[in-house]
């Protein structure tokens, strides 16, 4: 098992790598397919406007390599607009194609019917809504860190693992095979957060 | 439902941690890294720190060398996210001196997952959009020091001549940048722990839609409950009432839960 964190220059990788680090996990950074190939489990994560994500992952070469990656089954984890990229489209920045690897497009909270204060930005209780293998299974809904405008809509709700409630249902966490994704930050949410991070590194592929 | 957050804000002034009052007083707290495990043990909802080093007469992207030259613990800005970024898995806003996209980069690559920006807002509220263009409103939290004025509320800065800014013009023209929240200081409550400015407070968050932080007062927990009874901000911010006392902060979450306020 070896995680491999995907830099893409605007996000914030250091608190991904401390986290992995403090559950005694070997972490790279990686910039390049040959990076990208030598992990079994990925993280993509992402800070910045969806369309600055895209571009960077494209200007790197890593479009494909990291395809490549969720479709031989290996651990694929997307945070925040790490997961967002996952989606077929964004509109963040400007209307861009995403890596199309879960079906749906991500819009802005204001456009999914949020009255209140933008962005959604604090700690917020998830429902989980189906099993999975990342969230604790106990009754205990965690309590997890978010920060973000835009969220992932799909019109697929069988891959949606939890939501959170922000006037609206907030798609939280995703699911399919291996690849899975989180808007909120396992790595800032303290014990909830770490205890998802080690479940990830836990998956077999 | 989102929960309301009680951040501990530490101030760093030439490396040291230091409380200050009206803006202008300073006392040496010690190490600010010193810190950093009891606030994890606390298990708090996100820290702030904030350098208020003098940045007229220091080059603020060689603060970090100065602090070395003294004896002791001091530490500069970088030192102490990393130190934070390495121990605590917890949200962490840093500000102080940052004037450029290079300055907001450096922070955010080192652990820190948003940047307050103040001076260089009011000198060029353009860097403000360019900041949020790049690194996403999230990411981006705008400082703003009021004072009273006639019951109304004035914008103040000792680094940039505000007399004829209007407070809520300015907030209208930082949404617009793309600003992610507004941490909003009063220097006349600072370090008087009288409680917070209700009223100044709430007319600014009449006039935003984005999460505002208040700071600046809090002397009890009580000023807590009441600041998130009578008014609708995101977070309650605070310093010295955390630094002095022992189990503060688990006191006064303690308090809010008992006054039903919906924290973590």
């Amino acid at each position: 098992m070896k995680v491999g964190i995907i830099d893409l220059a605007i996000n914030n990788l250091s608190s991904i790598r401390n986290a992995f680090r403090s559950l005694g996990a070997e972490v790279a950074i990686v910039s390049d397919s040959a990076g990208v190939a030598s992990v079994s489990h990925l993280v993509l994560p992402g800070v910045g406007t969806f369309r600055a994500g895209m571009e960077q992952l494209r200007k790197r070469g890593l479009e494909e390599p990291l395809l490549t990656h969720a479709t031989k089954g290996k651990a694929l984890l997307g945070l925040c607009l790490g997961m967002q990229l996952f989606a077929d489209e964004g509109t963040e920045g400007g209307r861009t194609a995403g890596l199309g690897i879960l079906p749906g497009r991500v819009a802005h909270l204001r456009e999914l019917g949020v009255t209140g204060r933008l962005p959604h930005v604090g700690w917020n209780e998830i429902s989980v809504v189906r099993d999975n293998r990342l969230l604790p299974s106990n009754a205990q809904n965690p309590i997890v860190y978010f920060v973000h405008s835009y969220a992932f809509c799909t019109p697929v709700s069988s891959f949606v693992t939890s939501t959170t409630s922000y006037e609206i249902d907030i798609v939280a966490s995703v699911e399919r095979g291996n690849v899975f994704g989180m808007q909120f930050h396992p790595e800032k949410s303290q014990r909830s957060g770490l205890e998802i991070l080690e479940r990830f590194i836990k998956v077999t592929c | 439902m989102l929960k309301r957050r009680l951040i501990p804000v530490l101030f760093l002034r030439n490396g040291w941690l230091v409380r200050s009052e009206s803006f202008c007083e300073y006392k040496n707290l010690g190490n600010p890294v010193a810190q950093v495990d009891r606030y994890n043990a606390w298990d708090v909802d996100e820290l702030i720190y904030i350098d208020i080093s003098s940045s007229d007469s220091e080059d603020h992207l060689t603060r970090g060398k100065l602090s070395t030259d003294q004896q002791g613990f001091s530490c500069s800005i970088f030192e102490v996210i990393d130190a934070v970024a390495e121990r605590c898995f917890m949200p962490l806003t840093v500000g102080g001196g940052i004037r450029t996209l290079d300055d907001i980069q450096m922070r955010l690559s080192r652990g820190a997952d948003k940047v307050t920006i103040n001076s260089e807002a009011l000198r060029r509220p353009d860097f403000i959009g360019e900041a949020a263009a790049q690194f996403g409103s999230q990411a981006i939290v705008v400082s703003m020091d009021f004072v009273r004025d006639n019951g109304g509320l004035q914008i103040y800065s000792r680094q940039v001549d505000c007399a004829g800014l209007s407070a809520g013009d300015w907030i209208r023209e930082i949404e617009n940048q793309g600003a992610g929240e507004i941490f909003l200081n009063s220097v006349d409550r600072d370090g008087r722990a009288t409680g917070y400015d209700l009223d100044l407070i709430r007319l600014v968050m009449d006039k935003t839609s984005i999460p505002v932080i208040a700071c600046g007062g809090a002397g009890s927990y009580d000023d807590f409950v009441e600041l998130f009874e009578q008014t609708g901000v995101s977070a309650a911010a605070a310093g010295n009432i955390f630094h002095f006392r022992e189990m503060s902060y688990i006191l006064a979450k303690r308090r809010l839960i008992e006054a039903t306020v919906n924290v973590r």
